[in-house]
């Protein structure tokens, strides 16, 4: 019996080891920025609400890495900061037509780990689209962007708190990304300055 | 252990444990500062995303020194999240003159006198391994294992401390710190290393000399 329970430790710490499982559960703050007045969705698809990334060499460390509703806080918050009115839908069906609509994607997740890179540091490249849209329509701008994170090795954090601190610096980044540049692309630019024309013009006396 | 060998082992830690050399300026353009109730200082390391970034442990290490000096210090992570996210790798600024131009920005210099956050100290700098040299072997047989040789390497670390007034959007001077420092592994069938605390003695001058710059008011 002893030796049973000897072999279901040794296991379990066997495949402990051969297995990472990441879950993220991350708060961003708002950004501190001047705020449109423009009303905006949110669009939240089920696909990035669910996104779990897997990582199954066959050799080495299997890595499941799992978002959670982080990406939901993440959009919540930089939209937030940046729009005077959001609202988030996760029902495409529920989108007005005649809404301004924001649509988030991921599309790509890799990360490394100091055994893969031969640094210190845990890293991850997360890469987004946001597209921007009116209603359901096709989108007026598809903006791809890449954001990173690091957390150095050491320290007494495991494994999986390393991947976990470097993923949420990386989201962290992605909300940079958006606050600095989403505004500056030449289309959101025409966009916006176009609906607060028309929207102000609506509301004058 | 018998204490003829013992104190030889002593003495050697001593000499050469200690072999770190700084040397500390400053350059000062303000009086003391002195911090009011409610006010605080934050300490932030330059950031970068890949190379060139101050480490995390020697602005830690300056923090903590001054939080022991009774210095009301506020942890970085919570001003990165009050300031999101203009202080994050992609935004934060990489020269002085940047950050004195990121700090007017109307809605950051707002955000800064609402959070109370009244002095940035803004370190910049790396410790860099130098050279290195000697030889080391060991060998482990049926009766045990024994290490002959001697490692050394050095490290140089220099860095340089801004600190700013966000009250009046100036930088109240500057504070220069180079050490060097030289390890070493000596080994006689136990491999003992005497490591230099380069870093240590930097963040020691540094934040000593912060503490020259700032003083909290008597209440």
């Amino acid at each position: 019996m002893l030796k049973t329970r000897l072999l279901v430790i040794a296991s379990a710490l066997l495949l402990g080891a051969c297995s990472q499982h990441v879950v993220l559960r991350v708060d961003f703050p708002e950004p501190i920025v001047s705020q449109l007045a423009q009303p905006v969705i949110v669009y939240i698809a089920p696909e990035l609400r669910r996104y779990v990334h897997r990582y199954e060499p066959e050799q080495g460390t299997d890595w499941t890495i799992v978002f959670g509703d982080s990406q939901e806080k993440l959009f919540r918050s930089v939209f937030n900061g940046m729009f005077e009115q959001v609202e988030l839908v996760f029902d495409a069906e529920a989108i007005p037509e005649d809404a301004t609509v924001f649509t988030p994607v991921m599309r790509d997740f890799q990360f490394s780990t100091p055994g893969m890179s031969k640094t210190d540091y845990y890293e991850v490249w997360v890469k987004y689209s946001l597209r921007l849209s009116r209603g359901s329509g096709k989108p007026l701008l598809d903006w791809p962007f890449t954001a990173y994170g690091r957390e150095e090795d050491g320290g007494g954090r495991s494994a999986a708190g390393a991947m976990r601190e470097a993923s949420r610096r990386a989201m962290r980044d992605a909300a940079a990304a958006i606050v600095l540049n989403f505004l500056r692309q030449p289309a959101a630019k025409k966009y916006f300055a176009e609906t607060t024309t028309a929207d102000s013009g609506r509301n004058s006396p | 252990m018998k204490p003829c060998v013992r104190l030889p082992l002593l003495l050697l830690t001593i000499v050469l444990g200690g072999c770190v050399s700084s040397s500390v300026e400053q350059l000062r353009k303000a009086p003391v500062g002195v911090l009011k109730k409610g006010e605080t200082i934050v300490v932030l390391g330059r950031r970068q995303n890949f190379r060139h970034q101050t480490e995390a442990d020697f602005t830690r290490c300056v923090q903590r020194t001054l939080t022991r000096k009774k210095l009301p210090v506020k942890a970085e992570q919570k001003f990165m999240d009050e300031m999101f996210p203009w202080f994050q790798p992609r935004m934060a600024p990489r020269t002085a003159e940047a950050l004195a131009k990121r700090l007017q920005e109307p809605v950051i210099a707002e955000r800064l006198k609402q959070t109370g956050t009244r002095y940035i100290v803004w370190l910049d700098g790396i410790t860099r391994r130098g050279e290195d040299g000697g030889s080391l072997s060991c060998s482990v047989g049926a009766g045990g294992g024994a290490c002959l040789g001697l490692l050394w390497w050095e490290d140089d670390a220099e860095y340089e401390a801004v600190i700013w007034d966000m009250q009046t959007l100036k930088s109240m001077g500057k504070i220069s710190v180079e050490a060097s420092g030289t390890s070493y592994v000596p080994a006689v069938i136990i491999p003992i290393p005497l490591v230099a605390p380069t870093q240590s003695a930097a963040c020691r001058g540094v934040a000593t000399q912060i503490g020259e710059f700032l003083t909290k008011a008597i209440e």
